[in-house]
């Protein structure tokens, strides 16, 4: 894969993630059934729209985007500016960025989940030492935010899962020093990187999910230190994609039956392994994966972001996918060119230096 | 020859060594098959009962060549099955002496019909639903109609009706059939994966049966859209040890002529096998019972979707010569006949 | 037959409270953890340590899952009457008095006493936040199963009735009534332990169904459901209770949520075909939300199998360090069930 065409699928998945994100941001809480009903009269949602009242996405214009894309833009932001390389503490510093820098605020306000909130506290010496930081083992720290930032580890390491893994564990340890934390981040940075190999089918990503998810773990656990407390990612990935296997076919069910047994919810143990079986039952084709993850609500921003880094490298340009990001360019204020400049950097830079594509 | 030429070569051939090699290890349990051989994964002499039968290395059963003469008069009229050319078909390989002696059951039954010496009536015969004929009868010779018709499942489903329904004429028989046919068209849709001919099989078996309802008889036996998937489900739980897999689908879903247990093993090695054609059919020889049919449904799915470039092409020259095949020219036939690829 | 009724009742107060006891040693923790901390299985009631999650001072202090039931049925005894909202608040309201269970209450409770009380509440009720579908209706309801012994729909009925004020969503109301349901069936003649899960499921839907229009609606997953796959994995590792252990807390969970807990909590059942001290060291030494999940199995495990099996040293313990007094609890229980009274 030549320079133009690595930068120009890396600029598709970066596009795919901010559509993904605000596609499903007004389900974001609801179930399936209350959001066919509610939003889609029947079926599923196919266009941007708007959070019923009461919703937690009600207060957000269609077009905006939540917490999980303005994350991984300041990421992706802070490593490029460093030819790609990924380090704790830029991460760190990138993060903080949602608290500080007054035009990403309202993410960190509005959005942001305690898990993140906590590890920034910790990052700029605001936190306050409570008894559960004496618990030797952590049942806090399990949630899916790592992983819906974790594509950006992906997105740098094109081509190469076993590296992306690597970076995903950085990535996650300021704010997420938990094994199944990293578990679920290392799954998302895997398929990512892999989306850029030529002949990466629906098996090698159901096998590759599962190696990731273990290898995660293992790194997760060596690197915070202490055993997790929680569900855990491989037998629900297995789960997953055996209903998208069952229920490919008629997407109410699927999303029923995925939502009832692996779960939408924020755990890392539901969101990631949900990603994924959706991620199967669109064949790798990102628009319909985003549409599925949207459309099952809960915790939709965090899937529907994991779905659509995993295959938008492998998949045909999406036309709903370019329609909404078109709406998160007029929506939100990030600066597109830089970012745009900084991938066709990369990508030169990876040319030249890697030699990445071989399966 | 073209992709889609080795793919159509690579099914026929696949599910002729699936057969052929699963002859031996036909009827035998797997305790006794470990005992005696260890892990069958070439061509084994045969024993002496099998030889007197007339059997040789080499040599395909009732499974690949019935699918055989049922393609042919659709070669040599260059044209898609119907109800006349599938009772031709049927009737040329029943003439064949090497291979009438091992026609299955059920269609034993439907020969001598239509050759005006029907069987006296049976109890089967009188009752509304006749259980006894839910065999892989059809589903041994539908993988030919996958190849028929690559990349259109729909059509495949369809043909595989028209042909099958002539011997099997049972819904779950052809729900079953057409699980088979319908994975192989899928295997060659252009970036298709093994998890997608799974559920292509979960499909045909789906519309399969929806599509006999109203034609074909009813009967009583578990659904095989609900096998496969708990078939898959245990092939994909054991992915690293092909043994283990073989032998809990063994044991789970069962290998044996009834299309429920036959049809969902074939895609439980599948899935364990991640679509490798070698894997899939050593798996389907060794669990012993009916091993040549399964062997031979899985490599229609398995060959087609690896294509020949991952066949020996001393297996090609062994078969096509013991059984007076050509099968590189069938697979050229067959490319003529079909129509075009679709794109999805 | 009275006899037999009231071995089951204190059966059934003695191994919840005993289950929530030994669980707030391990809440919190990991269960490879556990292992290797107390190098092996809890069997017994333990002095925490003070790392955990639990600030208990002593070994056989129960925590906000046992505790918040004790005290509603204690209200329920003095009324002499079956559970009414109001009561159930003042349960609440008596249970709040107590600072050494309160500081454990769950994030659901907590928002709902305050409410109740008519402190300021932060959230918005009409929020559809799914991090209110927690096990804090579960862990009270098994106290419903022993009021109603042997008629599990009208225990279903009061669980709601219990679990309305604080956990007014559908996930947590389906799943207190599992509880509440398996309890009373414990009572039954001729119950086998797969009775008991398929009371629990049956629990499940006439809550949903008679909840229905008086719930808001929540995301999460379905109670119900991973009540099925717990009880596949149970049922599979009959044979190997470390496995089984594993196996249900890696898969299904044994966390604070409402479809975590309940589902690990009959998971057990079926890995330990419904033998009371072997579920109860099951579900304390999977860790997370022990506690609910042992206080759980203890009501449907005790009513089942009596108050036989549980170690002598528990009944005295439990009471003094709580002040309870189990065994008359059981007896009043007793009384008014014989009365008709609920």
């Amino acid at each position: 894969m030549n320079a133009l065409d690595l930068s120009a699928r890396m600029k598709r998945t970066v596009r795919a993630v901010a559509a993904a994100d605000a596609f499903a941001l007004p389900m974001l809480g609801m179930g399936p059934e209350q959001i066919r009903r509610d939003l889609g009269d029947g079926d599923l949602v196919r266009r941007l729209c708007k959070a019923p009242p009461g919703a937690v996405g009600s207060a957000f214009p269609p077009g905006a985007v939540s917490d999980v894309f303005a994350a991984g833009y300041l990421l992706l932001r802070g490593f490029l500016s460093d030819g790609g390389h990924i380090t704790a503490a830029r991460a760190g510093r990138a993060l903080l960025r949602l608290k500080t820098d007054a035009a990403f605020r309202p993410y960190f306000d509005d959005f942001l989940d305690p898990v993140t909130r906590e590890g920034l506290e910790r990052l700029d010496g605001s936190y306050v030492s409570t008894r559960f930081d004496l618990v030797p083992c952590d049942g806090r720290r399990i949630n899916c935010s790592a992983a819906a930032r974790a594509w950006v580890a992906g997105l740098l390491n094109p081509g190469d899962p076993e590296a992306a893994i690597r970076d995903a564990v950085t990535l996650s340890m300021p704010t997420h020093p938990n094994a199944i934390a990293i578990s679920g981040a290392a799954v998302s940075a895997a398929l990512t990187a892999a989306s850029f190999l030529p002949g990466f089918d629906c098996g090698r990503l159901y096998e590759l999910a599962l190696k990731a998810a273990r290898d995660g773990y293992e790194l997760g656990l060596s690197a915070a230190g202490m055993p997790p407390v929680g569900a855990k990612l491989p037998q629900r990935i297995e789960l997953a994609v055996n209903l998208a296997l069952r229920y490919r076919r008629d997407p109410e069910k699927l999303l029923q039956e995925l939502n009832d047994v692996v779960g939408f919810g924020a755990y890392a143990s539901e969101a990631v392994p949900s990603a994924v079986g959706l991620v199967i039952a669109a064949g790798g084709r990102a628009g319909e994966a985003v549409r599925l993850a949207a459309n099952a609500g809960n915790c939709a921003c965090c899937t529907a972001v994991i779905a659509a880094a995993a295959c938008a490298a492998s998949s045909p340009v999406d036309e709903a996918l370019e329609e909404h990001f078109e709406k998160v360019r007029a929506a939100a204020p990030f600066d597109w060119e830089p970012l745009w400049a900084g991938l066709t950097a990369f990508a030169e830079l990876v040319e030249g230096g890697r030699d990445v594509f071989t399966l | 020859m073209t992709d889609r030429q080795e793919k159509i070569l690579g099914g026929l051939l696949a599910a002729a060594i699936g057969d052929s090699m699963g002859a031996v290890t036909e009827h035998a349990s797997r305790r006794k098959l470990k005992k005696d051989y260890g892990w069958v994964d070439t061509f084994i002499e045969p024993h002496e009962a099998l030889k007197a039968k007339g059997h040789q290395i080499g040599l395909v059963t009732d499974d690949f060549s019935v699918a055989y003469y049922s393609a042919l008069p659709l070669i040599e009229h260059r044209q898609k099955v119907d109800r006349e050319l599938a009772i031709e078909g049927l009737l040329r390989w029943n003439e064949q002496p090497l291979y009438a002696q091992c026609a299955g059951p059920t269609t034993i039954t439907t020969i001598n019909r239509l050759r005006g010496r029907p069987s006296p009536p049976s109890r089967g015969d009188l009752l509304l639903c006749d259980n006894s004929r839910v065999t892989n009868g059809g589903g041994m010779k539908s993988g030919m109609m996958g190849l028929f018709n690559p990349g259109d499942l729909d059509a495949a489903i369809d043909d595989t009706i028209t042909l099958c329904g002539l011997t099997h004429d049972n819904t779950i028989a052809l729900s079953a059939a057409c699980a088979i046919a319908a994975a192989t068209a899928k295997a060659f849709c252009p970036g298709v994966s093994y998890l997608d001919l799974i559920e292509a099989g979960i499909y045909g078996a789906q519309e399969g049966y929806a599509r006999s309802l109203e034609h074909f008889r009813p009967v009583a036996a578990s659904s095989i859209s609900k096998r496969i998937a708990l078939a898959a489900e245990i092939g994909l739980a054991h992915q690293d040890d092909l043994a283990a897999a073989m032998e809990e689908i063994a044991d789970v879903i069962g290998c044996g002529l009834f299309a429920h247990e036959s049809i969902p093993a074939a895609f439980g090695y599948i899935a364990a096998a991640r679509g490798q054609v070698m894997d899939s059919l050593y798996m389907a020889i060794n669990a012993g019972d009916d091993t040549d049919t399964v062997a031979c449904m899985t490599g229609f799915i398995t060959g087609a979707y690896c294509s020949s470039r991952d066949l020996s092409p001393r297996y090609l020259a062994l078969i096509d010569e013991v059984n007076h095949f050509d099968l590189r020219d069938m697979a050229l036939q067959i490319d003529a006949i079909a129509g075009n690829t679709p794109e999805t | 037959m009275h006899n037999e009724l009231y071995a089951r009742l204190h059966g059934a107060l003695l191994a919840a409270a005993a289950g929530d006891a030994m669980g707030t040693v391990s809440e919190g923790f990991a269960p490879e953890f556990l292992r290797s901390r107390y190098g092996g299985y809890i069997r017994d009631l333990l002095e925490p340590t003070g790392d955990g999650l639990t600030i208990n001072a002593h070994a056989g202090m129960v925590s906000d899952d046992f505790s918040v039931a004790y005290y509603t049925a204690q209200v329920l005894l003095e009324h002499r009457s079956r559970i009414t909202t109001a009561l159930a608040v003042e349960g609440l309201r008596r249970w709040w008095q107590h600072p050494e269970y309160t500081c454990y209450c769950g994030p659901s409770t907590k928002r709902g006493i305050l409410k109740l009380l008519g402190e300021a509440d932060d959230g918005d009720p009409a929020r559809l936040s799914p991090t209110l579908a927690t096990n804090g209706g579960g862990m009270k309801a098994g106290m419903m199963g022993l009021f109603h012994p042997g008629d599990p729909e009208k225990a279903v009925e009061d669980a709601i009735t219990m679990c309305l004020p604080t956990h007014s969503n559908p996930i947590s109301l389906s799943a207190a009534c599992a509880i509440a349901a398996a309890a009373a069936r414990a009572f039954c003649p001729n119950t086998g332990y797969l009775d008991l899960i398929s009371a629990g499921l049956c629990g499940i839907s006439q809550g949903l169904e008679q909840s229905a229009g008086r719930t808001s609606e929540i995301a999460g997953s379905s109670v119900a459901r991973r009540l099925e796959l717990a009880v596949e994995l149970g049922l599979r590792y009959q044979g190997d209770f470390e496995q089984a252990l594993f196996q249900i807390g890696d898969t299904v969970g044994a966390g604070l949520y409402a479809y975590e807990a309940i589902p690990a909590a009959f998971g057990i059942l079926a890995a330990c075909k419904g033998r009371l001290m072997d579920s109860l060291v099951m579900a304390v030494n999977m860790g997370s939300d022990a506690d609910s999940t042992a206080c759980m199995l203890g009501y449907v495990l005790g009513a089942w199998n009596g108050d036989a099996e549980l170690p002598p040293h528990f009944s005295d313990l439990i009471d003094s360090q709580n002040g309870f007094d189990l065994k008359a609890m059981a007896a009043g229980i007793c009384a008014v069930v014989k009365e008709g009274i609920c």
